[in-house]
């Protein structure tokens, strides 16, 4: 019974930051108080005006649905691989390609950064795509894998004895059995590209900032309510976001099989 | 073996693999190269190729220390404040029947898919001096004034440990679900109380998840940059803010990437523990 108290209390704190903004985004005063005063949607029309951040929305849409796009077809023939083949050096591939989550985040950031000065890439919105590559492709192989691992291998066989050629084979007996796996792949890759603030603080440009860095980019101004009436519609967007896949793929899933990080 | 066979896992893996090296193995490789550099900072021209100057700076200075202090510190904080969270939910998530389990494994994982950055939003609502704690506490008349908890270590601990909590509540309750009922029945069985087995006999059994939380958690809020920046601002600086702070706004690049560097072993330090002790079964033998 304490025990249930107990795990609660906890739940309820866990969601008290998420609550509190979305309260806060509907207060009726010019600055942020708590608890709110009266209850006004003013806040969200302001948010909807402001340009820079809807560019900087449709910015991060655009590199997290690439992102997504990329870290899938880059993931699955290397899960593919790692499972279905035993091979020298199979499992420094596989280190090779975990490595990524291993390694602290901003120290790739600062790599990359460095990296792309010294090639003179410069910051595009290919470079940030390339970032989010490379941080994301080791979930959608996590995920690919495990789809993989539970699956037969004699079903693509048979199609192969059947007179399918390798590709046909894969295309149409494995392919639509690892759906789910490539699904929850590019749902994975796309949610945490999207949420991505440490790669993209390095990479971004002036006329580049993604709508994480553009919050994150206020930090030294009193909050506003309108920059909450803008977290309240990407809080929001992400629970759309969920229920839509939850279908799918379950988020416990997703993070079971992406394991830690 | 057919060679086709031999070569199909290369055909497929290898052009992946060759992107991962161009542009991560080669971008990391490159950050040691230049860690050892030593640029003029008023200049920007490179002075020196090869000296350890970068490392012995950091190493040798009482405020760099003290950062990696206070970021060793902070972190110790999130892992025994998440360890002493995590482990009851993660209790109830085990014993709890499959449609509620399900449902707060959904809460609790699902902050996890919103941005660091609203999450950090958040907690200044929450811990601000016109914010949620402060409002209750003046509101009880407890307090006169309000208390300062934004940008302090405090914040930055709680802000923390709520982005890694699931981890945590995740190794927990994965090694929880490993231990056989009929073990902790057979201690009851045998006369302990509910207390007694589960010092006895589910916590010991549970210390491979205690362990693999824990690590992944310190090692995770070692490196970590947004939560500190927001929370704690520039009045918390840890590791990770020092190493931005060199690179974009100092632009003493060989200087960050030594601190980088430095960010990467600790880190290493601790997965390659996490490896050692969880994966490759270090408690298996203990406790058949």
């Amino acid at each position: 019974m304490t025990l249930r108290v107990v795990t609660y209390t906890l739940i309820v704190l866990l969601l008290v930051p998420l609550a509190a903004t979305v309260a806060t985004s509907f207060t009726t005063l010019s600055y942020v108080t708590f608890p709110p005063q009266g209850f006004t949607l003013r806040w969200y029309g302001e948010a909807l005006h402001k340009q820079e951040f809807l560019d900087s929305f449709v910015l991060s849409l655009g590199i997290a649905l690439v992102t997504a796009v990329l870290a899938t077809g880059l993931g699955a023939p290397v899960a593919v691989a790692l499972v279905r083949y035993r091979f020298p050096g199979r499992d420094l591939v596989n280190a090779f390609f975990m490595s990524p989550l291993i390694l602290p985040t901003v120290v790739i950031g600062i790599a990359l950064l460095q990296f792309y000065n010294q090639v003179r890439i410069g910051s595009t919105s290919a470079s940030l795509v390339l970032g989010h590559v490379i941080v994301t492709t080791p979930y959608a192989i996590r995920l690919i894998a495990s789809s993989l691992t539970g699956l037969d291998p004699a079903i693509e066989r048979a199609a192969r004895n059947l007179g399918a050629p390798p590709l046909r084979a894969f295309r149409l007996a494995t392919l639509p059995l690892i759906r789910p796996g490539l699904m929850a792949g590019a749902v994975f890759a796309f949610i945490t590209s999207f949420d991505n603030v440490t790669i993209s603080i390095f990479l971004a440009t002036p006329r580049m900032v993604t709508l994480p860095v553009r919050i994150y980019n206020l930090w030294d101004q009193p909050l506003s309510p309108w920059l909450l009436a803008i977290c309240s519609l990407v809080i929001l967007w992400t629970v759309v976001l969920i229920a839509v896949v939850e279908r799918a793929v379950s988020v416990r899933g997703l993070f079971g099989a992406a394991g830690a990080r | 073996m057919r060679v086709s066979e031999r070569l199909a896992p290369w055909l497929l893996a290898g052009p992946v693999v060759l992107f991962f090296v161009v542009f991560f193995a080669v971008p990391v490789a490159l950050l040691f190269a230049s860690s050892v550099e030593r640029v003029d900072t008023a200049t920007f021209q490179v002075i020196e190729r090869f000296t350890l100057h970068n490392y012995r700076r950091f190493l040798f200075d009482r405020f760099y220390l003290g950062v990696l202090g206070t970021t060793l510190r902070i972190s110790v904080l999130v892992t025994l404040a998440a360890l002493v969270t995590g482990y009851p939910m993660a209790s109830y998530l085990q014993r709890a029947k499959p449609r509620e389990r399900a449902a707060l494994m959904l809460l609790v994982v699902s902050p996890l898919l919103v941005s660091l950055v609203i999450r950090s939003y958040g907690w200044i609502i929450v811990l601000g001096p016109l914010g949620l704690i402060n409002g209750v506490l003046s509101g009880l008349h407890l307090v006169s004034a309000p208390l300062k908890l934004m940008y302090t270590e405090t914040a930055v601990v709680i802000g923390l440990t709520h982005v890694f909590y699931p981890f945590m509540v995740l190794a927990i309750y994965s090694s929880l679900q490993t231990i056989d009922p009929a073990v902790v029945q057979a201690a009851q069985n045998l006369g302990a109380s509910p207390r007694m087995a589960f010092w006895r006999v589910t916590l010991p059994l549970s210390v491979p998840g205690i362990v693999a939380g824990s690590l992944i958690v310190f090692a995770l809020s070692v490196s970590s940059f947004v939560t500190p920046a927001l929370l704690g601002g520039p009045w918390v600086k840890v590791v990770a803010y020092l190493a931005w702070e060199q690179n974009l706004v100092v632009l003493d690049w060989p200087f960050a990437a030594a601190i980088s560097v430095i960010l990467l072993v600790l880190t290493a330090f601790v997965m390659y523990a996490y490896n050692r002790f969880v994966e490759r079964g270090w408690f298996a033998g203990v406790f058949q």
